[in-house]
């Protein structure tokens, strides 16, 4: 691993680490837009609803970007793991070739 | 129950009114009868509902409470440099930025449920108002003498009949009052919801079109605590963005790669947002190439001193006493273009401008605003009303870009003396504000009033209860309780013009 600079294990941790956050975050967005799903009746004005749904609605496209960051991060640093993971075999690989006069670097 | 609508209370107020002005003995069991099958419906809302509904913000902004800082713990870790986005970002800049943006929903939801239970309450003390005037309705309408309408006089004391009239009044009085109480409170919960509605940006600008990594890079960049792109920019600059040729997005994404930090690139897209065209902001992308974050604030948002509009120790002020609505424009046009602000503070060939050449520039840009407002009007009343609209929407610097769409901006004339015809527009006027747009208002001693005392100011920032307002005349930048504007009440901020007389709102 210290070859290449990279700790692939260090970065399959940080992958998890931002997937459990993912899942955190959308289980908050869930659990809040169930409750808050039909407050027509709770706001009773039209006036209140339009803008309530307005919030509402912001608030869930909200809710998304801060999802699709993570798990947008959690998917590249996977892909990072994978790649670096095949780049040290690789490495480990070319070197027992060179040890054993296969390959010529 | 089904909604109501708010227009509805209007019409039911309108009734108690008429029928409290045609009180007469002959009227008086009709009216009764007419007051209760009006009060008699309980208000629209659910207080114990609503109370559930802000327990819902509350749980989330408890439950979102440590993800923040969580993401920002990773975002200080060594991240690979595995970000691909369109504008040329980090991971940890993108998970900095993002980290911010999930630590700003804890108080804007706490914010929302504080409104909610606060109407809760309103809701409440109204109902329990509703039911009081209920009973002593009823028990009016079987107390209250009658008149035989069919020629046979009942004798009956005229005092006695005055004083009947007299305590039905005040019962429909107390019911008209019950039903502005009612929409006094909903207009506020609604400028509440917009206010927290305004605090989600990057959502609303991938709805728009806008891509996620830079929608959040935009979001979280702020100055002095605010964003540097309103919302309302924010979604046009996604339009902009999502109507570009991939050329064009080529060309825009080099000069973004080129930029030395998210400050830098976020004024790129703050002037394209503005409406310049696209070789403009890459010409305008190389001037401010490399400047530090206090200079592109020095420069771009004149902000070098809080709560002031002003450059190199300069306030951006007017620079006759029938400027203020010239000047209003240009700090408009300042706030809402970072290339006009370029313009005002550098010379020719990006030379930094002192500040008495920044006040020199400011003159002359006040003038010819003041020449393109005032085709009719005489200059020395100052700008009418409409001629600050036609320089919002297209001065003699090109507008604020002419970001309230195609209608632009308006007049909407308010009498702040009277809340129910002022709240709304008022109201509107502070979500325009949180939708990014500085919106110019006209304060005057007197209602009516278009020449003596006559003054404008701008509104530019809204943040919880107070609203921030930038008076040409020292340059200086106010936070006003928003309180104070909606229920018409000026004075602490103005002693000498406290009525607000209209206000050119965007879209009006």
């Amino acid at each position: 691993m210290a070859e290449l600079g990279f700790d692939v294990t260090g970065i399959r941790g940080q992958a998890a680490q931002a997937a459990a956050l993912g899942d955190d975050l959308r289980a908050i967005q869930s659990k809040w837009e169930t409750a808050t799903g039909s407050a027509a009746q709770a706001l009773g004005l039209d006036v209140l609803v339009s803008a309530f749904d307005a919030m509402r609605q912001a608030w869930t496209g909200q809710f998304t970007v801060y999802t699709d960051v993570v798990s947008k991060l959690s998917g590249h640093l996977g892909t990072a793991a994978t790649n670096y993971s095949r780049a040290e075999t690789a490495n480990t690989g070319n070197a027992e070739a060179v040890m054993h006069g296969h390959l010529r670097l | 129950m089904a909604t109501s609508a708010y227009d509805q209370i209007s019409t039911i107020i309108n009734r108690l009114e008429q029928l409290a002005d045609l009180l007469n003995p002959v009227s008086l069991v009709e009216a009764i009868a007419q007051t209760i099958s009006i009060v008699e419906n309980p208000l629209p809302g659910n207080a114990s509902e609503l109370s559930t509904l802000a327990s819902a913000f509350i749980g989330a902004a408890r439950d979102a409470g440590p993800i923040g800082p969580d993401l920002h713990a990773m975002a200080d870790q060594k991240l690979p440099d595995v970000w691909q986005g369109d504008v040329a970002v980090t991971a940890s800049q993108v998970v900095n930025d993002a980290a911010d943006l999930v630590q700003q929903l804890p108080p804007a939801f706490t914010y929302a449920a504080s409104a909610i239970d606060s109407y809760a309450g309103t809701l409440t003390q109204l109902e329990a108002k509703r039911q009081e005037l209920l009973q002593q309705l009823y028990s009016a309408s079987h107390s209250v003498p009658n008149v035989d309408v069919f020629g046979i006089d009942i004798p009956i004391d005229p005092a006695e009949w005055s004083a009947w009239i007299g305590a039905i009044r005040n019962l429909i009085y107390g019911s008209i009052d019950l039903y502005n109480e009612l929409q006094d409170a909903a207009d506020i919960l609604a400028g509440e919801f917009a206010d927290v509605q305004s605090k989600a940006g990057a959502g609303m600008a991938v709805k728009a079109g806008m891509n996620l990594t830079d929608a959040v890079v935009l979001a979280a960049t702020t100055v002095d605590g605010s964003g540097l792109l309103g919302n309302a920019q924010l979604t046009r600059l996604a339009e902009i963005m999502g109507a570009m040729t991939p050329a064009e997005r080529a060309r825009l994404d080099a000069v973004l790669a080129k930029a030395d930090s998210p400050l830098e690139q976020a004024y790129i897209l703050k002037a394209l947002a503005a409406g310049n065209s696209l070789s403009r902001v890459v010409t305008f992308a190389g001037q401010i190439r490399g400047q530090s974050d206090s200079w592109l604030i020095d420069h771009l948002s004149l902000g070098g001193i809080p709560n002031e509009l002003s450059y190199d120790g300069v306030p951006l002020i007017q620079s006759t006493q029938t400027e203020c609505g010239s000047a209003s424009i240009v700090a408009a046009q300042a706030l809402s273009d970072p290339i006009f602000a370029y313009n005002l503070t550098t010379g020719p060939h990006g030379t930094p401008l002192t500040g008495t050449q920044f006040a020199a520039k400011v003159a002359a840009e006040d003038q010819a605003t003041h020449n393109f407002t005032n085709t009719v009007w005489p200059q020395s009343l100052g700008t009418s009303p409409w001629g600050v609209a036609a320089g919002m929407n297209g001065g003699a610097a090109g507008g604020v870009g002419n970001p309230a769409g195609p209608a632009g901006y308006g007049v909407t004339w308010v009498d702040d003396t009277d809340p129910r015809n002022s709240y709304p527009a008022l109201q509107q006027a502070i979500s325009a504000v949180d939708a990014g747009y500085p919106v110019p208002i006209l304060l005057a001693p007197t209602l009516g009033n278009l020449g003596n005392g006559m003054h404008y100011v701008l509104i530019t920032g809204h943040s919880g209860n107070l609203l921030s307002i930038y008076d040409p005349e020292g340059g200086t930048i106010t936070q006003v309780p928003e309180s104070d504007f909606l229920n018409g009440d000026m004075q602490a901020y103005d002693q000498g013009s406290p009525h607000v007389n209209a206000v050119i709102m965007p879209g009006g």
